[in-house]
């Protein structure tokens, strides 16, 4: 604003009034240089350190629950002359009733309970977005049929069914995530539903199908890359809630059963030998809050780094 | 009466801090209907909303200028002092009627709500719930709400898109404030009520004595109410003058880009409306010369380097463009003819 | 709006029809009789006495209609893993006090809870913000046994115990077993209620933040509206609306989660009974315990469900 003089007065600087072309194009140049949706997601996501320091985290979980296990195959392992020993140098994290050295069993729990997480939430998705999918696009009388058996299965509470399915069905990791995936769509099902919803009625949808595509192309280049971002965040989030729901089903003894290894079990364990061995129940504690925090948190960021509202 | 002088606001968003506003400056004279005009971004709204200080503070910088009411920069007020201006001396109503009212609330307990805030009884205190009730619905007859008692008690979604501007004009006029900010009242209305509106706001103009900043990039709509008018682009205000000033003498190539892209009466139905080819400039890096040199036709290369000075053509009409610099080639807008032979180029 | 209300309770009873039939089945896929199970000695005429008594040697549509009908007047069947005592009466003495306990939690979880998003949202990015996704996220995550293992051994135990060192009493500010005072009810209720707390802070910040970018909170400010009567009168009053929906499914976590609450705390629940029940492989107490919950459940969301139609003015006045 250098230059804010009343007409008359002479600037400082040389006028050069030769004409110039007009130039669209730079113009809107500007416009096509700024970032492209997910440059925009990735370098929000980048900058969120919580986020980052999440996925670090839930990679090296996965790196444990792969490779963990084969380093340290000894879980079952027992050692009754050593038992409920405090940790030390030859046992981390101590040894459990039958002498079990923890760090091996809670490596072992790990994999076993990321294994159920992944798992269920895994067939959750893929029944979730079909099921949503299928309902949102057809719409009409199908779509309302659809909606009204998730209204009455929505009603029903999952630890019932997991209780039930537990009781009555072998007890087991099978059944486990059977059970959790009875109900466990719903949430993922309605989501992809009333995206698709929302988004027939958007202006580009309704702009390409003008333009004569056919519904699998707006299916495959319009809505599902749209509804991606939220189907991510809600299956980020929903892990820790099955991982969650197995160590609840520990506490009845409807979890996974020893001698096999679970979070689940370990901090029931833990928790019953509270606080007489102190490392029993903190050793999988910690670990299993962290990883609840870690998914959590980085769903948190990449909700945040999806909208583009929130990015700041 | 209310005074904006070289006001900048800049928000901080993820792509960086976007300088909305970059050096306003605008005069509100008592009894005024000034008409802010521009394309969305252009920083219209936000100006505008800066005399409230609406915008989020977390976000919100405002980086230089005064806003000053009768000589008090509001800028400088406190959020306690800044709460009895609004609404009470300074009040706003929105574009979009349907989603700026509260919908869980009733439309009196609406109108009852900024009474109670500012008025005063006989005993210093503030009014009554009944007679806040009794005014609301004199309020309602006002602003021509038919069956006002027994509307008091309906819910928003109970009245149609007019219906609601009229309830917020009601709103604003409540505690019948000096200056009433109008951000595109009209723009998500249907035609027939757009009129109806503005007739309303030029009404309340006229019987109350409130001045009004308008925003709009309406010009119809601005040249059946505004008496004056500025023309804000790329964060800055290009030209401002009369309603006369702008619509039958303007001198900046923008304000004729915008006058032309409105069908006029009279014209044939065939051609083609003129529209402004490209897109503002990006905010976060503003251009250093003039914003609009990009798409102008007229453009000369001190345009993209230095930002042109304001010139002042009269009393009232201000203009910032280097085409009415002394040292130009080019003739000024104003002379029709250069454009007539500019068009034969353009076709030749 | 009428014709929302018969649909909504339309679904309801076609709902608790769903569950019965399905839990029905389920208990009559399982191998042997309910009778025979794990240790028991029951002699084969009494066996047959009992089957006959209680129906199980009729066809199975014979038997359903039958336990459909029990159910409606009714009727869960008998637990024998107490003594052959009816369910029902089992439920009726039980209920009550995992009612009563469920009613603390959900008082304390709504209330804390919706303070807690209402909080986080208006320090947006701030300290309270993440202390309460931390909080949000453990409470919803770790299961209450461990929480609730905790809070017994530190605050029961750890207190009581420092409490004799120093004052020579057996008093127990927060008793870790047992129903009997308000003092018993502090720890499990606060157990229970975390989960509570836990999604609707989450909830409520995010409705308010949703309210808060919405165009009548400008309109209020702009109106001079004071912050603290736009916080409560505009704001939380709108963002509730969204929390209210979900009530419905909160009452039925906060009863289907007292399980574990009350058998680690020997609350004389429920919960306790359904604990038990699995344990000693009672499959009618179980069976019938499930209906018995979901009957509740659907109910308590089609209540809160009713509720909202009251208090929301753009669905009560659908037409």
């Amino acid at each position: 604003m250098e230059a804010t003089t009343i007409s008359g007065k002479t600037a400082e600087f040389q006028k050069d009034f030769t004409r110039v072309t007009r130039d669209i194009e730079a113009s809107q140049k500007i416009h096509r240089e700024s970032m492209t949706y997910l440059q925009g997601v990735v370098r929000t996501l980048k900058r969120n350190k919580v986020a980052v320091c999440s996925l670090v985290f839930i990679l090296f979980l996965i790196l444990v629950a792969v490779f963990g296990p084969i380093l340290f195959p000894d879980y079952q392992k027992t050692d009754l002359l050593h038992t409920l020993q405090a940790p030390s140098k030859e046992h981390l994290l101590g040894t459990d009733e039958l002498g079990r050295d923890v760090l091996t069993r809670l490596i072992r729990g790990t994999r076993i309970s990321l294994f159920i997480g992944f798992a269920a939430e895994t067939i959750n998705l893929i029944i979730g977005v079909l099921y949503g999918g299928i309902a949102g696009f057809i719409g009409g009388k199908v779509d309302n049929a659809m909606m009204r058996v998730i209204d009455v299965l929505m009603s029903i509470p999952q630890t019932l069914v997991m209780i039930l399915m537990l009781t009555v069905l072998k007890r087991g990791m099978g059944t486990l995530i059977l059970s959790l995936t009875v109900t466990g769509w719903i949430g993922l099902a309605r989501l992809v539903r009333g995206q698709i919803l929302a988004m027939r009625e958007n202006e580009y949808v309704i702009a390409a199908r003008v333009l004569g595509a056919g519904k699998r192309e707006i299916l495959l280049n319009h809505l599902i890359p749209n509804a991606i971002g939220p189907i991510i965040v809600n299956y980020t989030m929903s892990i820790p809630g099955a991982i969650g729901a197995e160590a609840g089903m520990s506490y009845l003894g409807l979890g996974i059963s020893v001698p096999e290894a679970s979070w689940g079990n370990m901090l029931q364990f833990g928790a019953s030998q509270f606080p007489a061995s102190l490392w029993l129940f903190f050793a999988p504690a910690i670990l299993f809050a962290l990883s609840m925090l870690a998914f959590n948190l980085l769903g948190d960021g990449l909700r945040d780094a999806l909208d583009p509202k929130m990015r700041k | 009466m209310l005074e904006i002088k070289n006001l900048k606001v800049s928000f901080h968003a993820y792509s960086g801090e976007v300088q909305a506003v970059r050096g306003v400056s605008l005069e509100l004279k008592s009894g005024d209907i000034l008409a802010i005009v521009g394309e969305s971004g252009c920083g219209k709204s936000v100006t505008a909303q800066s005399v409230l200080r609406l915008h989020d503070p977390a976000i919100t910088d405002y980086k230089g200028g005064e806003i000053l009411l009768d000589g008090k920069d509001l800028l400088k007020l406190s959020e306690k002092e800044m709460q009895e201006i609004r609404g009470k001396v300074i009040s706003m109503i929105f574009q979009d009627p349907m989603t700026s009212l509260n919908p869980t609330m009733t439309i009196g307990n609406q109108i009852v709500e900024v009474l109670r805030e500012h008025e005063k009884g006989a005993d210093g205190k503030k009014i009554s719930r009944k007679e806040a009730r009794e005014r609301a619905i004199e309020l309602l007859k006002m602003v021509r709400i038919p069956n006002a008692e027994r509307r008091m008690n309906e819910y928003p979604h109970e009245f149609s898109g007019g219906q609601r501007q009229r309830v917020m004009i009601a709103m604003a006029m409540a505690c019948a404030p000096r200056i009433l900010i109008a951000d595109e009242p009209t723009t998500a209305l249907d035609v027939t009520v757009q009129a109806q509106i503005l007739e309303l706001m030029k009404e309340m103009q006229e019987q109350k004595g409130t001045s009004i900043i308008m925003i709009s990039h309406d010009m119809g709509a601005v040249a059946s109410i505004a008496k004056s008018v500025a023309v804000m682009y790329g964060g800055l205000v290009v030209e401002s003058g009369t309603v006369e000033d702008i619509f039958y003498r303007h001198e900046h190539p923008y304000t004729r880009g915008l006058l032309d892209s409105v069908p006029k009466e009279g014209q044939p139905k065939d051609r083609k409306l003129d529209s402004i080819e490209g897109t503002p400039p990006d905010l976060v890096k503003p251009p250093v010369g003039c914003p609009f040199a990009d798409r102008c036709k007229y453009a000369m290369k001190v345009c993209k380097d230095h930002m042109p000075p304001e010139n002042a053509l009269s009393e009232s009409h201000r203009c910032s463009c280097w085409l009415l610099d002394p040292d130009c080639p080019q003739p000024r807008l104003s002379l029709k003819e250069y454009d007539a032979k500019e068009g034969d180029q353009n076709n030749g | 709006m009428r014709n929302y209300i018969i649909k909504r309770i339309l679904l309801a009873i076609v709902t608790i029809f769903v569950v019965m039939t399905l839990t029905f089945f389920i208990m009559h896929a399982i191998p042997g009789t309910p009778f025979r199970t794990g240790n028991d000695t029951i002699s084969e005429e009494s066996l047959a006495v009992l089957m006959t008594r209680y129906g199980l040697d009729q066809p199975l549509y014979k038997q359903y209609l039958k336990y459909v009908g029990n159910i409606l007047r009714g009727d869960f069947g008998v637990s024998t893993s107490n003594g052959y005592r009816s369910v029902t009466e089992i439920i009726l003495t039980a209920f009550p006090i995992s009612a009563d306990l469920g009613i603390r939690a959900l008082i304390f979880g709504t209330i804390a809870g919706i303070l807690l998003g209402i909080e986080a949202s208006l320090h947006r990015g701030k300290a309270v913000d993440h202390l309460s996704t931390v909080i949000a996220i453990i409470g919803i995550s770790v299961p209450s046994f461990v929480l609730g293992t905790v809070l017994q051994t530190v605050l029961g135990l750890g207190l009581s115990g420092w409490v004799k060192t120093v004052f020579h009493t057996d008093y127990q500010l927060f008793p870790i077993a047992r129903w009997q005072s308000f003092r018993y009810t502090l720890i499990p209720s606060f157990v229970l209620g975390m989960g509570t707390v836990a999604s609707l802070a989450r909830l409520m910040r995010t409705s308010m933040l949703d309210v808060i970018d919405q165009d009548y909170i400008k309109t209020a400010k702009s109106k001079g509206i004071s912050g603290w009567a736009i916080i409560w009168k505009h704001e939380v009053r709108n963002a509730l609306m969204p929390v209210v929906t979900v009530l419905g499914r909160m009452i039925g976590g906060v009863v289907t989660g007292s399980y574990i609450i009350e058998s680690q705390f020997a609350i004389p629940g429920l919960g306790k009974y359904l604990v038990n029940s699995i344990t000693a492989r009672d499959y009618t107490m179980t069976m019938g315990l499930t209906v018995f919950y979901s009957i509740f459940i659907v109910a308590s969301m089609l209540l809160v469900d009713l509720l909202y139609c009251v208090i929301d003015p753009r669905v009560r006045l659908a037409k």
